[in-house]
């Protein structure tokens, strides 16, 4: 992945030729969005922060239950983590690749699954480069009729250069990547105002969010975050065998067993309280650590919630209700 | 002091113990399914599972599947299945008798584990069915309304489900029989699994689905095939049922909402 923010481009796609460069390409792609490809000239291909697939790219690097190594009983040691099987995820979206710079940075060096997974897979992203993040391969930037090509490291350039048919070489364009955060929650983009909001938040605040808005705390915002990474840790062995794997199987800090230890008691057993701790986390904790919220403002939580809880609403209301005293 | 070790792998061996009795056979757990009020479904998903693990245990007594039961003198039952809900007072005395000679007792499926489908019936009109389905003159043997076991007797664990999944009955069984805690249930919402399988949700759709609420250790086989989540995995553990019941009035009115909250029967007494 190369760090930089401004790209040189000249190879476009039309968008009329994507169905059969999908059809083409090995291994078959995983296309998250499929319906936004549809073979029709002029069809509206909008990738808009609105229009956001239901399950976000860390599905793929970081799956539910996924294992984070295997062991053999026999030989009583741990495996060496394995290579992973090679794949195409097509048409990420702009700001799940904005996603993928934060979790890499949490993730790629101290998870060696996880950056099996992420070195086997070649991420194609689509859509307004502008917003887009680093962590592509090849990004498809939408021109009207056409995708402008743009290789983001070898493996994309790679595919360029094996489906040459389908690209044809146009004017060349410096085209750049949203360089800060793309979105702007309630506080004109200043992160730093947003941490210290959610941090001195009345209580009040978040018991709203569970009475008057309804919240189950079925923890559905958590498992369609992109940046939502919180993980158990299960053990798996099929029953009779001689080896297993160690699984992390996906968690949410809005459920009660989150902060459940050993002996039975749940320290966030209230839900206002695990409703904060979502917030919190992402909106100040993760500033404080490393400068950007966990969140790109891909609106999943908003769009997949039962209860529509808007978390923009949320923040607003953080803000402008600080802590009494 | 002089030492008196020997080198290792020169000790004499253990005089042999004096005359033998009968050569102590290290015996297989012994384990026993029993059927109260229910389809029997449980048990028949069960079968494929026993069937995996049938060279570690013992069956001593299943009703479905033996002609003859076997005759385990006073040994206690190592693990007994209780299949169904109890309704009448000869179940809650067999209960009660098996209770004393097993170790350890599980309650098998929904109707064991919260009351089940059976438990979903309103009782308000119970004797006036009664009387029109069978006739005045019929008396049941029922007493009660369907109930879980454990309002019976105690119960150390519970397989939850309608009807309890393979997979997740073999992983159990091995656990069990292997004396380790099995894993628990309703850590998790059925919506986990449901979101990491990439499905719609069927409440914003719309449905009434209990989904939020239900303990996802089944792995939301429902929904991922359209159909809502009625519960019958009990109960999440910090379940919020105040706003789920206010979402599904919304959909379905007061009086629906709560029929379909009638599932949890077990967790709260019913009162939610």
């Amino acid at each position: 992945m190369e760090a930089k923010t401004s790209f040189k481009a000249s190879l476009r796609v039309s968008k009329r030729d994507i169905p059969a460069l999908l059809g083409v390409l090995k291994p078959a792609p995983l296309v998250p969005a499929k319906e936004r490809f549809l073979p029709y000239e002029g069809a509206k291909v909008d990738f808009d922060e609105n229009l956001t697939t239901n399950s976000p790219v860390k599905t793929e690097f970081m799956p539910d239950g996924g294992a984070s190594f295997r062991f053999d009983f026999a030989k009583k040691r741990v495996l060496p983590q394995g290579k992973e099987p090679a794949k195409i995820i097509f048409g990420v979206n702009p700001l799940d690749i904005r996603a993928l710079d934060i979790l890499d940075g949490i993730f790629l060096a101290k998870f060696p699954a996880y950056a099996a997974r992420r070195k086997a897979a070649t991420v194609v992203g689509a859509g307004d480069f502008g917003k887009s993040g680093a962590s592509f391969d090849l990004f498809l930037h939408d021109e009207g009729l056409d995708y402008l090509a743009i290789a983001g490291s070898e493996k994309g350039r790679a595919l360029l250069s094996r489906h040459k048919k389908f690209f044809r070489k146009g004017e060349e364009k410096t085209v750049q990547r949203g360089e800060k955060p793309a979105w702007d929650p309630t506080l004109k983009g200043d992160m730093e105002d947003l941490r210290k909001a959610v941090k001195n938040a009345d209580p009040s605040v978040w018991e709203k969010v569970a009475t008057e808005q309804l919240c189950l705390g079925c923890g559905i915002c958590s498992y369609v975050c992109p940046l939502c990474y919180c993980f158990e840790v299960e053990d798996g062995v099929p029953p009779g065998a001689k080896a297993g794997a160690r699984c992390s199987r996906w968690d949410s800090c809005m459920l009660a067993s989150f902060t459940e230890v050993a002996g039975g008691h749940v320290f966030q057993n209230a839900l206002p309280l695990r409703i904060r701790n979502w917030y919190y986390h992402k909106f100040a904790r993760a500033t404080s650590e490393r400068g950007t919220p966990d969140c790109v403002g891909c609106n999943r939580c908003f769009h997949f919630c039962p209860v529509a809880i808007n978390f923009r609403e949320v923040l607003k209301n953080a803000a402008a209700n600080p802590r009494k005293g | 002091m002089p030492s008196k070790k020997k080198p290792l792998g020169r000790r004499r061996a253990r005089p042999t113990a004096a005359p033998k009795k009968a050569p102590v056979q290290k015996s297989k757990p012994l384990v026993a399914i029993y059927d109260l009020t229910d389809c029997e479904g449980c048990e028949l998903a069960f079968v494929p599972v026993v069937e995996a693990v049938a060279k570690t245990c013992e069956i001593v007594e299943w009703r479905l599947t033996q002609e003859k039961r076997m005759d385990i003198g006073d040994r206690k039952i190592d693990v007994a299945f209780v299949e169904g809900s109890p309704m009448s007072a000869e179940d809650r005395e067999f209960l009660g008798k098996l209770r004393e000679r097993t170790k350890v007792l599980v309650a098998l499926g929904a109707c064991a584990c919260i009351g089940g489908v059976p438990a979903l019936a309103g009782t308000a009109e119970r004797e006036k069915f009664m009387s029109l389905v069978y006739s005045p003159e019929y008396k049941p043997k029922s007493d009660t309304p369907a109930l879980p076991l454990d309002t019976v007797v105690k119960v150390d664990y519970y397989l939850h489900g309608c009807p309890v999944l393979p997979e997740m009955a073999a992983r159990f069984l091995e656990q069990v029989l292997v004396g380790k805690a099995p894993d628990k249930f309703g850590g998790y919402p059925v919506c986990l699994p449901c979101k990491a399988a990439g499905n719609p949700c069927l409440l914003i759709q719309g449905n009434p689905c209990l989904g939020p609420v239900s303990a996802g250790n089944c792995g939301a086989p429902c929904p991922t095939f359209g159909k809502v989540c009625y519960g019958c995995t009990g109960a999440v553990k910090g379940g919020n049922f105040t706003q789920m019941r206010h979402k599904l009035a919304e959909i379905l009115g007061e009086e629906m909402a709560e029929a379909h909250l009638r599932i949890f029967l077990k967790d709260e007494k019913g009162k939610r």
